[in-house]
């Protein structure tokens, strides 16, 4: 089987958990014999990556082998001349920008800086190149013979839509997350419409919860039948090394980890952190991550009187991050609006157990967590203190979360969309 | 030809209040009574009222030949005499008719059997005193919640007067023997031993749970074609009715079932209904059974793992039994009084995290949203009971 699969991003440059995702799902989906090509705006040479043929739709003209070594030496692509990412807004944009150092990112030249729009989330300039993205659709759908498309994320829908109507393949999409999880009740119209006319014109839609299917079949108003949910997973892999980080006598550790962005709930965070610590003074909370939150957030620790109790890292790269999981007692993801939400999976994978919101797919997921209302500040305050105090609450956590994992494997999500493409190929 | 005991096993807890860690210290008030009150309203109208009305029917119809035992733990008759004295008043007019009879347990519900037997023994003398005054009867038959014979149980019940010991019908007790029969061992000869046969429950549960979408209709008759071919001198039939409370009485099939059981069973010749008391008195035991060995330490864990089978709820409970001592030489009642409330062994079952990913029916009626949830209330709870205990 051959599946043309449209993405926005693809390891090791990624932004979040979108590239992650597509990176497990193409890897799992090989090992079930599909022959995938992977369309990304741009591309560099991927070490592990063996699995899929990486296309540039910058380089689109470049006809590619199919053979995967040669199609690896011809890959000297250009990438696009900016670092847009479609899930940050402009003051997150900058803040990568100033942090990042080790990633390989290009200085946006003038003609791509983002201007924020109205709407605040999306700069023009992404729409311009979404729009270039989907003239290249057409062409590589005619180029190749396949099976199937697959597209991911709304960025891809108009070049997949535009794959579909040149050669009347079954279209896919794939949806990680929609624009009311990233903007809540200010929704940017065009990405939703662009969503919307993706949904409507795909033979079938999968959502990765259920909590995403809901909205798509409330928000979106397509038919619940063309709607599968297909969970996605965490993969022992990403844990590279086992970390005894020596811990302050006492001293409990709580932790944020993620955008320090509206939708991630961080503000509910700091308000419970204030909470907790009129209960107990052995306990330090931790913010990772930057975000546009993040001058406020500072200034509300200050107002609160957090002091040493609180800690700002700012972005963290691949090890801190998981120094930081190893050293923590709790991990809390408060977020708004959450479409799965890999990273309490992850914080589980280093014996951390988890706060979630309930408003996170990855709920569906994990009956053995804790969970709560995000805007229920005293609630969290409660379960985080219950945590701290009452230790065989970890212990049992832990022990059945554990088991919980075991069942949460991407080679399950590919034989679900596996069986999804079965349906619609015969 | 068999002689039926039904016995119905009614058993409903108050509900615990949503208490913070932040409630510590600031509120002594545990208990919700307004969920309390709310969902005994629901449970009464739904099943219990119309339930034991069908049965006073049914004795007073089949004069006398249609008998039954009840076993109604002593919270759950507070709550009644409290909030539903009309369902009460019902259950004394079942006690008139002089074919009932109800059953002796810990008062509380509790497994004060395994961590104080003076407790275990107040609690059994609370829940006597409790059936005397509303029903005018002392029991003579006794029930251990959450455990199997022993006989260091069997001892105490003897000493404390019960003529009659039900018990589940497990191998290592019964080594093959019967199970519709009556029994007695050497270790207290006076008492006699009744082992439950789950004939019935099982046949109920299985019509009503989720995983039977196509739910059969409850019929008398099939349930009877499994019973009639039972053999023995005496069918203990419990029925525990909580499961059934939950649900809209057209869903449960339950009172269809109880209106025609009784005549069906004795259109049956040879069969009658009768109650364990009355069985004690009038059929000799069918053997002595010599002394069953001691519940090895797995055994004992299996009785009790739906209450004790986790960290959380060993932490609990064993938390709480510590602090008896403490308790009885306090010198407000009312201390002793919240202590036996958390006692109520549904606190630990909604514990039970078995239920969140093992097909295992959770607790009936569970208001917790999870079992972590159910335990970190009772310990801000107990948390603040300590604390309360500690300033005199």
């Amino acid at each position: 089987m051959r599946i043309l699969m449209f993405g926005w991003e693809f390891p090791p440059h990624i932004s979040g958990g979108l590239g992650t995702a597509c990176y497990e799902i193409t890897r799992a989906l090989s090992h079930h014999g599909a022959d995938i090509v992977f369309v990304v705006p741009r591309a560099e040479k991927p070490e592990e990556a063996r699995h899929v043929q990486l296309v540039a739709a910058s380089e689109s003209t470049l006809a590619y082998s199919p053979s995967p070594d040669e199609f690896f030496d011809r890959l000297n692509i250009k990438p696009f001349d900016s670092i847009l990412r479609p899930y940050l807004n402009n003051e997150e944009y900058q803040t990568i920008l100033s942090t990042t150092t080790e990633r390989a990112v290009a200085r946006p030249n003038q003609q791509s800086v983002i201007s924020s729009s109205p709407a605040g989330h999306y700069g023009h300039n992404l729409m311009a190149e979404v729009a270039r993205y989907s003239e290249v659709g057409e062409d590589l759908a005619q180029d190749d013979d396949f099976d199937l498309i697959h597209a991911h994320d709304w960025m891809t829908f108009l070049a997949a839509i535009r794959a579909k109507r040149a050669t009347g393949k079954p279209l896919i999409v794939h949806v990680h997350s929609v624009e009311y999880d990233r903007s809540g009740d200010h929704i940017n119209q065009s990405i939703f419409d662009i969503e919307k006319l993706g949904m409507q014109e795909a033979d079938h839609v999968i959502a990765v919860s259920h909590y995403t299917r809901n909205l798509i079949l409330d928000q979106y108003g397509i038919a619940p039948e063309k709607v599968s949910v297909v969970h996605n997973a965490v993969s022992r892999r990403n844990v590279e090394k086992v970390y005894h980080v020596p811990r302050p006598h006492q001293e409990k550790v709580v932790l944020f980890l993620g955008r320090i962005t509206s939708q991630k709930g961080p503000d509910f965070f700091i308000e419970a952190a204030a909470r907790v610590l009129e209960k107990m003074s052995n306990v330090t909370f931790v913010m990772a991550g930057a975000g546009d939150m993040l001058p406020r957030l500072i200034e509300r620790a200050g107002e609160l009187r957090l002091g040493r109790h609180f800690h700002f890292t700012g972005f963290l790269n691949g090890h801190d991050v998981e120094r930081m999981y190893a050293m923590s007692d709790l991990y809390v993801m408060p977020s708004a609006s959450e479409p799965f939400g890999l990273s309490p999976l992850e914080a589980m994978l280093y014996d951390v157990p988890v706060l979630i919101s309930k408003q996170a797919g990855v709920n569906e997921v994990l009956p053995h967590a804790l969970s709560v209302n995000f805007w229920d500040v005293d609630e969290i305050a409660n379960k985080i203190l219950a945590v701290l105090k009452y230790p065989a609450l970890s212990h049992v956590l832990l022990r059945n979360g554990r088991k919980d994992l075991r069942h949460i494997r991407w080679e399950v999500a590919a034989q679900r969309i596996q069986l999804i493409y079965n349906k619609l190929i015969v | 030809m068999p002689a039926v005991c039904l016995i119905l096993k009614i058993h409903e807890p108050h509900r615990l209040r949503h208490y913070s860690f932040f409630d510590i210290g600031a509120s002594s008030t545990y208990v919700d009574e307004a969920a309390t009150r709310a969902h005994l309203e629901i449970i009464t109208t739904q099943c219990y009222l119309p339930a034991t009305q069908i049965l006073l029917k049914q004795i007073q119809a089949h004069k006398g030949a249609f008998r039954l035992s009840v076993l109604l733990s002593g919270v759950t008759l507070s709550l009644f005499e409290h909030f539903q004295p009309e369902l009460l008043a019902q259950f004394q007019l079942l006690a008139n008719t002089g074919c009932v009879e109800f059953i002796g347990e810990s008062y509380f519900h509790s497994l004060s059997h395994l961590f104080s037997k003076p407790e275990f023994r107040q609690q059994l003398d609370l829940h006597r005193t409790k059936l005397k005054v509303l029903f005018g009867k002392s029991p003579d038959t006794f029930h251990c919640h959450a455990a199997n014979f022993n006989n260091d149980l069997a001892m105490e019940a003897d000493a404390f007067g019960f003529n009659v010991m039900l018990s589940r019908g497990i191998d290592r007790i019964l080594e093959g023997r019967p199970l519709n029969r009556e029994y007695q061992f050497d270790s207290c000869p006076k008492l006699r031993i009744l082992f439950e046969n789950p004939l019935l429950n099982d046949h109920l549960a299985r019509l009503v749970s989720a995983s039977n979408p196509l739910k059969p209709e409850l019929t008398t008759s099939r349930f009877m074609t499994h019973l009639i071919h039972k053999e023995g001198e005496v069918i203990t039939l419990p029925v525990n009715l909580q499961p059934f409370a939950d649900m809209p009485q057209e869903e449960s099939g339950l009172l269809e079932f109880l209106k025609q059981f009784p005549g069906a069973m004795l259109a049956f010749k040879g069969f009658t209904f009768d109650t364990p008391g009355q069985i004690s008195k009038s059929v000799p035991p069918c053997a002595s059974m010599s002394t069953p060995g001691f519940a090895s330490a797995a055994e004992t864990e299996l009785e009790t793992r739906e209450w004790m089978g986790n960290e959380m709820q060993n932490d609990a409970i064993q938390g709480l039994y510590l602090l008896e001592r403490e308790v009885k030489t306090h010198p407000d009642p009312a201390i002793l009084l919240s202590w036996r409330q958390l006692q109520v062994s549904d606190h630990f079952k909604y514990m039970d995290t078995r239920q969140l990913t093992e097909d295992t029916q959770g607790a009936a009626s569970n208001p917790y949203h999870s079992p972590y949830d159910a335990y970190i209330n009772y310990m801000n709870i107990l948390t603040d009971f300590s604390e309360r205990l500690a300033v005199r």
